[in-house]
């Protein structure tokens, strides 16, 4: 009895001590917060977050941001675990199109009044606040962006007998070119997404681009109904199907054009960092293509932050203050300068400052950039990845000849319409 | 369960235990009926309640509705694509196991110099992770990787081997026999050294040629070894994933969409969580019914030496 009652003590006496320290360690005492981020970024985007967050620490003393990453393929789940053992961290930084199904939490934060006091709620591109916006409220806020614009192959459209420095601006053109490169190189002239894997993504967000481009839409505006099977919808097939059947574009798994066995590929702008240095290719980059009475089109990615009502009230305060700062202009300048991801802001994008940036030293990314303001969301839905994956299967189908252009759309609108029903 | 069994034990015997042998017997028997049944057990009860259940891995609803997800499996085109296809791979990976098993045992029993390198390399892509030999094999098999160029080298087109469904199936069997090889080389290397040298003298000094040798004295003699071959082999299959998940993401058209790849799509790609877990109770179902057959047949199975 003795003894436990002295060990009690001990116990009490070490705790005092540990508690004792910890405000010596830290600048400030009883009104530091402490909260947590978590993202899948890894090399430098990773190293140029930290770099953003020690400066935020810097002039907020009294915040500590504690980083943990996540390799990507585990965030999701991880998050899901969290969700159910409220182990959520304050923040939440992950692909735009989770930000539905997070949603379905019930544990994210509004931060539309945040934004409108920021006054970034007039700043940042529309169709990326389409991903976090369900009623009145904003339940995520794009921290960076991606698009998607016409990537090719300089060497090989110079083997071809082509102008490397004068890509094609229209669909037929595209296929033109296709057609010639193919005789003379052998190489297929243009890749597309010919199967889904095990999401579809691939496919359907590529298609899409072709099918906004044509004038037509994914969902209708509610997103209860397909809207895909439209003549847009039916020019933007054709077009894929004339590709693979006509103009040798390959069926196969993606990834022929970053290899250098295709001349051409629609690509993300995230491509240009990763062949900043020792890319395998010379490549050059321009708009889309579009078809002949069409607009132009792209599609967009990036990250979204969200933060959790499982926080405590100061821990909110601070996360959202976090965001607000670094979606402010002139952090959004020095992240996109690091990390070569494009800015979410409007204000930066068409800067001097920003533009003279990019012409100096990364030129690649000037299309990109240039697409941001034709830039579509996609479909803001818990469903989508049925939906999407559903949709690209039926596609595969018409690639494969194993439907008709009619066909395909029309079973993939009855299959899409059913997953819309049950959610 | 054990402790039962235990007791059905002593009491047909006729004999007793002292009461501390039995609870020694039970503290030796807790850490693994713990651990089996927090990490085997419980996981697979709450799989069957999942499986009856709608969850989409994020919402706080989790909706009971009973066999639903059963039913719908009943009609859903991918469940009986995936069924297809995993019969198929099975077939294919356990014909093939057997055969080149028994083929490449037999020239590394046959006296030669370097026998233990050569049985080290084949035994190198057992031991190798399954995602770098899928990696390996799908830069090989690329249109313009090495399998091509050396098709092309003898004058065959070279076929587009995952962008054909039914190409990209063979190829993702080929690649699962290649990379087995070396163990059930081994296993049927053990079977064979086990078949006393006496019987093929007693077949030559009758006359019998090499073919007749194989045909009527190992082959049968090697009987329980195939069986376990085969079942090992088929088992493994239906669950398999990790290979095909790299090697061909499932496709081209569903072409190797095994039931391991449709239940991790159902569920963590698509968000279905309930209707993913009475998938893997249908994978369940089948493994636990070859294991059954395994168990009847396995008494006929027995060497003929025996």
């Amino acid at each position: 009895m003795i003894k436990k009652r002295a060990l009690l003590v001990a116990a009490a006496g070490a705790a005092l001590l540990v508690t004792g320290c910890a405000p010596g360690a830290g600048p400030s005492t009883d009104d530091s917060t402490t909260i947590t981020v978590w993202h899948y970024w890894d090399g430098a985007n990773a190293d140029a977050f930290d770099d953003a967050v020690s400066r935020y620490e810097a002039d907020h003393p009294d915040v500590q941001i504690s980083v943990v990453n996540v390799p990507g393929g585990e965030l999701l789940t991880k998050l899901q675990t969290a969700a159910t053992n409220d182990q959520l961290p304050t923040i939440a930084i992950t692909d735009l199109v989770w930000v539905p199904q997070l949603a379905q939490t019930g544990k994210l934060v509004d931060l539309a009044p945040a934004l409108r006091e920021a006054g970034l709620d007039q700043d940042i591109y529309p169709s990326m606040l389409s991903f976090g916006a369900v009623g009145k409220q904003q339940l995520s806020v794009p921290v960076s962006s991606n698009t998607l614009a016409y990537m090719y192959n300089k060497q090989i459209f110079r083997d071809a007998g082509l102008d490397p420095e004068k890509p094609p601006t229209t669909w037929e053109e595209l296929t033109a070119a296709a057609d010639v490169i193919k005789e003379r190189t052998g190489l297929p002239g243009y890749e597309i997404f010919t199967q889904p894997g095990d999401n579809g993504e691939g496919v359907t967000w590529n298609f899409q681009v072709n099918l906004w481009q044509a004038g037509g839409e994914f969902l209708n505006a509610d997103n209860t109904k397909a809207a895909f099977n439209s003549p847009a919808g039916k020019r933007a097939l054709q077009f894929w199907v004339d590709l693979v059947t006509r103009h040798g574009a390959p069926l196969g798994p993606w990834g022929a054009f970053e290899k250098g066995q295709a001349a051409s590929a629609q690509e993300g702008s995230w491509m240009v960092g990763i062949w900043a240095t020792d890319a395998p290719i010379e490549f050059g980059t321009a708009p889309l293509p579009i078809p002949e009475g069409g607009t132009q089109a792209t599609n967009m990615g990036g990250e979204q932050a969200m933060v959790f009502s499982t926080a405590s009230a100061a821990q909110q305060q601070a996360a959202i203050d976090f965001l607000m700062w670094f979606d402010s202009p002139e952090n959004v300048t020095t992240w996109s300068q690091a990390t070569g991801m494009l800015p979410v802001v409007k204000s930066v994008a068409e800067s001097n400052a920003y533009r003279t940036w990019v012409s100096a030293n990364a030129p690649a990314l000037q299309p990109f950039i240039d697409l941001l303001p034709s830039a579509h969301a996609r479909p803001n839905t818990p469903v989508y990845a049925r939906v999407s994956f559903a949709f690209a299967k039926q596609v595969e189908q018409a690639l494969n000849g194993q439907k008709t252009v009619d066909q395909a759309l029309a079973d993939a609108e009855a299959e899409v319409n059913q997953i819309l029903a049950e959610a | 369960m054990a402790l039962l069994s235990l007791h059905r034990g002593y009491r047909r015997r006729g004999r007793r235990y002292p009461r501390e042998e039995i609870l020694t017997a039970a503290l030796f028997l807790t850490p693994a009926v713990v651990i089996l049944g927090a990490f085997v057990i419980y996981p697979i009860g709450s799989a069957a309640y999942l499986s009856l259940t709608e969850w989409s891995g994020f919402g706080t609803v989790q909706e009971f509705i009973g066999l639903d997800n059963y039913r719908r499996l009943l009609h859903d085109g991918e469940v009986g694509n995936s069924l297809l296809v995993t019969v198929l791979y099975g077939t294919g990976v356990t014909i093939g196991s057997c055969v080149t098993g028994l083929g490449l045992a037999i020239l590394l029993d046959a006296p030669m110099r370097g026998r233990t390198i050569y049985r080290t390399i084949y035994f190198f892509p057992v031991v190798t992770s399954a995602v770098a030999v899928a990696v390996l094999w799908r830069d090989l098999l690329d249109p313009a990787g090495f399998v091509g160029a050396a098709l092309e080298r003898v004058g065959i087109d070279n076929p587009n081997w995952l962008g054909n469904r039914w190409l990209a199936l063979t190829a993702l069997t080929l690649v699962t026999v290649w990379k087995n090889l070396g163990f059930n080389a081994v296993l049927y290397l053990t079977a064979l050294q086990a078949i006393p040298a006496g019987l093929y003298e007693a077949g030559r000094l009758d006359g019998a040629s090499s073919y007749q040798l194989l045909r009527r004295i190992t082959v049968p003699l090697l009987a329980p070894m195939t069986f376990f071959v085969s079942v090992q082999a088929l088992v493994t299959s239906f669950q398999s994933f990790d290979l095909v998940y790299v090697l061909t993401n499932g496709g081209p058209l569903g072409g190797t969409d095994v039931l391991g790849m449709l239940t991790y799509r159902t569920s963590f790609r698509l968000g279905e969580f309930g209707y993913g877990a009475s998938i893997a109770f249908v994978t369940l179902a089948l493994v636990l019914g070859v294991t059954l057959v395994q168990w009847r047949v396995s008494g006929s199975g027995r060497s003929p030496l025996q």
